[in-house]
């Protein structure tokens, strides 16, 4: 064999390789699920959907949020691109503190208000009315939002019974509880004492004596991180829907054949089904699991609930009064309220 | 480094004095206003952990200024003249280059880190994050300033110019718009190509660097950015994860520390610290040994960091161990071994966390109860080791009368460490509450209530203390971005498939584990081993039959071991700070209490009984 030929092979097998490897995707995602709970099944579902959806073309890998800095951390690394050079991370499964940081002016931490909504079917009814204008927000970021995961309902925790909205108010609370302090922020300025805690430290500040005495988060998370061993009583009374919110870059996602999209697609919205299908069951699942292990149960009376449902919105317009960047949109949190109270008077 | 008229280092130096005063005055004060006038104050913790980057930003160009950078230079000490020119040129070339490209790449960072919106106390972000850049060209200023090696530094600076044409073009991109820079995109990607290719040559280049005498940071940095340039070309990561690092709550009470630390060694503390550790425990063998021992074991488990354990008590207790008769060498190697000890004792905060992370695999309570055994084997096999290498013949004779005068004359010494124990782990203090109160005590005590220093040498004490911190945070810094490396490029991940695949033998699965957890302990923070590595262990061990205790044990005991771990072994970095000793003479040191602890890990590791007997 001649060196031409055997330069020539070689030539075609590099660029075979090529070829091929340019086939392959790896899109690198960060998520907010616990290791090995239901939802992160639920993500190696949806992982493997895709990866068989596109003939084995596209495969997802999965990160830590935390590892990777937290949510904030991570829209960080999102936004990091240049000309010619894509982000350290695709895309993300975000809560709706990592979906404001990514995207301000989708308002979603308005969403967060407690108390503003009373079930999943107000949810549903709100987030076809406005999805629009938060998908629109995302994408001037630069990002797509392919679906919102609804993880559960959070409840508040707390050190000691809690019954009445001033009680709340005097108590330390972690209202962000990841790494991203704009929802602290808010809260502050409706008069709560709040403090900044990063996920990894939660359960130590909760041990000390000056450390937060409540927190709200879903069932799962209480359950998962113990947090319920060291804040024994919680309102039973859910206070607001965390969704995940599923965002890939567009540059990631431009790069995805238009053909497969639609199958990509519709793996999602089946993830999204079982998401709400389950939800109410694990909250359920969870609390009950808790309560058996010492949780204690606070019921409000129809009465209290109500001072509780006033103050907050009430607390919504100084929320919104935010110094640097608003949190919570209170012209967004009216419209939400006016859909709302059409929703609710229909229904009577 | 001179401008007409202005002295840089004044500059720096009051800058830098300023801000750990700043750093040491500020959560007191937040605290009496939000707790005790209930006021809230908005982003405090926020505007807290900022002035520590900024502070960690200029004591790193200070220390640099002050060549106190740690560094293997006691390797190229001993080479003749002609070779150790040589020496110098390829170490001032590799500095300039390295420099250049964190330069570049933190400055591109700068534009998208923060949005111009995100502001605390109505600074922009993008204003704090602008020191870091700033502070990597003044140390290259500083490297083309030096008269030696001009020519060596300038083509350094022409090679970091070249391997950061990524970032420049994302620079010029971000300030005027230009997206059609073709050639530099070209030249970017020969290099992205070329990093691929000679990755491994690279980082042994980078190794040999170390040998040279390079600090130790800028070979880590180095390394971090080759491999992300061979992984992906985002290499303005590295900037970003120093920003989250420093700005860490934990890491805010590292300079706190040290700076009270070097205060208190300067002044009387010492002597009268040794007179009450001598009279106390100086009568009989081990008694100071075992005080050692508890006492960081018992920091640990509540500060998590033992890095921070050592610099908050080596210096204190490396002169009470010395008063007792023990050797310089032996106190601060001892100190050194038991820095991390605490991390396996209940409520260790690496425990609570593993469990967290873990949940769905295994209770935190029964970690806290299997750890619980191997802990104290541990920490008893550092009292004996310690014992065994007290040679001390004569000791003074137990007297009550000297123990009290000692405690008279040493009182308010003696009373710091329990004031900070006491309000840390009553839940009084924050870790950075308690650090700046340890630092205005030891500044309050030694210049007001001693009278060691006037005002003006205190001042000048603070500021000769600020090289030891910044050297220290600036390892922990650009490890920072080495760890997220070994997070991006899924290294856990792929070691574990390897396990999967090819190991089927429990008793040889169980020894891969242990070098590779060492490995990673020496390499990664132990935050993000526990995030990444253990949910992927845990299934695979269950496989092979081994409880999730067991593993969890396994795991914490290599990652306590892996800080102690030559040549990355963060705790003996800050062991070299904190004791001003060079890092080959810690290594030195610690390799017998390392030997004893891997013996006790072997044991841990293949006996499960010490582990689950408890459970």
């Amino acid at each position: 064999m001649t060196l031409k030929k055997l330069v020539c092979i070689l030539f075609v097998i590099v660029n075979l390789c090529s070829i091929f490897a340019q086939k392959k995707m790896t899109i690198k995602i960060a998520s907010v699920a616990p290791a090995r709970s239901a939802w992160e099944n639920e993500q190696k579902v949806l992982a493997s959907e895709w990866n068989k959806a596109t003939n084995g073309m596209i495969s997802v890998q999965f990160y830590n949020m935390t590892a990777l800095g937290g949510e904030n951390g991570v829209v960080q690394k999102m936004r990091s691109v240049r000309p010619g050079q894509s982000s350290p991370i695709d895309g993300a499964i975000f809560t709706n503190l990592g979906a404001y940081e990514l995207a301000p002016d989708s308002n979603v931490l308005t969403l967060c208000i407690p108390f503003l909504f009373r079930s999943q079917d107000e949810v549903d009814i709100v987030l076809e009315k406005m999805s629009g204008e938060i998908n629109n927000a995302i994408q001037k970021q630069g990002f797509v939002l392919l679906g919102w995961f609804n993880v559960g309902w959070a409840n508040f925790y707390t050190k000691t019974e809690v019954r009445t909205p001033e009680q709340l108010k005097n108590s330390k609370l972690s209202v962000g509880g990841i790494t991203s302090p704009a929802l602290g922020r808010a809260f502050q300025l409706a008069g709560y004492n709040t403090e900044d805690v990063p996920n990894e430290k939660i359960i130590q500040s909760m041990k000390a004596v000056n450390g937060i005495k409540g927190l709200y988060t879903i069932p799962m998370y209480a359950y998962a991180a113990q947090y319920y061993k060291h804040l024994p009583y919680v309102i039973n009374t859910a206070i607001c829907p965390i969704m995940a919110t599923f965002v890939i870059s567009e540059k990631t996602w431009e790069q995805i054949p238009a053909e497969y999209k639609p199958a990509l697609l519709a793996a999602v919205k089946n993830t999204e089904s079982k998401f709400v299908g389950v939800q109410q069951e694990t909250d359920k699942e969870y609390l009950d699991l808790m309560a058996k292990d010492g949780l204690n149960l606070v019921n409000l009376s129809p009465s209290e609930l109500s001072v509780f449902e006033n103050s907050l919105n009430s607390d919504a317009l100084a929320m919104s009064k935010t110094t640097d960047v608003t949190a919570i949109n209170y012209e967004f949190f009216l419209r939400i309220n006016a859909i709302l109270q059409d929703y609710r008077a229909g229904k009577q | 480094m001179k401008i007409p008229g202005v002295s840089v280092t004044k500059i720096e130096n009051f800058f830098s004095t300023a801000f750990i005063l700043l750093l040491a005055i500020l959560p007191l004060i937040l605290k009496i206003i939000s707790q005790g006038l209930k006021l809230p104050i908005v982003n405090a913790d926020n505007a807290q952990v900022n002035i520590v980057f900024i502070f960690a930003c200029i004591s790193g160009m200070i220390t640099w200024r002050e060549d106190k950078h740690i560094s293997l230079a006691s390797l190229t000490d001993k080479i003749p003249g002609v070779l150790k020119k040589a020496v110098l040129i390829i170490r001032s070339a590799s500095v300039t280059a390295i420099l250049t490209a964190l330069f570049f790449s933190s400055f591109s960072e700068f534009f998208v880190a923060f949005m111009p919106s995100q502001k605390i106390w109505g600074i922009p972000l993008q204003v704090v994050f602008a020191v870091m850049p700033f502070s990597f060209l003044v140390m290259i200023i500083r490297s083309l300033y030096k008269k030696e090696q001009k020519i060596s530094s300038f083509a350094g600076l022409l090679i970091g110019l070249y391997i950061s044409l990524g970032p420049i073009s994302g620079i010029l991109y971000y300030m005027f718009g230009l997206d059609n820079l073709n050639l530099m995109y070209s030249l970017t990607n020969s290099w992205l190509s070329f990093s691929v290719m000679a990755f491994l040559p690279l980082v042994l280049l980078l190794v040999f660097l170390a040998l040279l005498g390079v600090p130790l940071f800028i070979v880590i940095s180095g390394i971090a950015y080759v491999a992300f340039s061979q992984g992906g070309g985002y290499v303005e990561v590295i900037s970003l994860e120093s920003y989250t690092i420093l700005t860490d709550k934990s890491i805010a009470a590292i300079p706190l520390f040290t700076i009270a630390g070097y205060i208190l060694s300067k002044g009387s503390a010492g002597y009268r610290l040794v007179s009450v550790f001598k009279t106390m425990f100086g009568w009989f063998k081990g008694g100071i040994v075992i005080a050692a021992v508890l006492v960081t074991t018992f920091f640990t488990i509540f500060t998590g960091a033992s890095g921070v354990t050592i610099l908050a008590l080596g210096s204190l207790l490396t002169i009470a161990l010395g008063g007792a008769g023990y050797s310089k060498d032996d106190s601060q190697s001892l100190i050194t071994a038991s820095g991390a000890l605490g991390l396996l004792f209940p409520p260790s905060v690496a425990i609570i966390m593993y469990g967290s992370v873990n949940y769905f695999s295994v209770d935190v309570y029964d970690i806290f109860k299997g750890a619980l055994i191997p802990g104290m084997m541990l920490a008893a096999s550092m009292i004996l080791l310690g014992l065994f290498r007290d040679k001390q013949e004569h000791r003074p004779s137990f007297s009550l009368k000297e123990i009290l005068l000692a405690l008279k004359d040493g009182i308010f010494e003696i009373l710091l460490p329990f004031f900070v124990i006491i309000g840390f782990f009553s839940g009084f203090f924050s870790l950075m509450e308690a650090a700046a109160f340890t630092l205005i005590y030891a500044l309050v005590l030694e210049t007001f209530i001693r009278k060691d220093f006037d005002v003006k040498k205190a001042l000048t004490t603070i500021a000769e203390g600020i090289p030891i911190t910044g050297g220290v945070l600036l390892i922990l810094a650009s490890a920072r971005g080495l760890s997220y490396f070994m997070v991006d490029a899924n290294v856990p991940a792929m070691l574990t498939d390897f396990i999967t695949n090819f190991v089927h033998s429990k008793y040889l699965f169980l020894l891969l584990m242990n070098i590779f957890l060492i490995f990673a302990g020496c390499l990664m923070d132990i935050y993000s081993a526990i995030l990444i590595i253990s949910p992927l262990l845990i299934p695979i061990a269950e496989s092979f039959g081994i409880s999730p205790v067991h593993t969890a044990v396994i795991f914490l005991v290599n990652m306590q071991l892996g800080f102690l771990t030559p040549p990355v072994g963060m705790d003996l970095f800050v062991a070299t700070y904190a004791f001003e000793t060079p890092l080959m003479k810690i290594v030195k040191g610690i390799l017998p209490f390392l030997l004893v602890q891997a013996v006790v890990l072997l044991l841990i590791t293949y006996i499960p009984w010490f582990t689950t007997v408890l459970l």
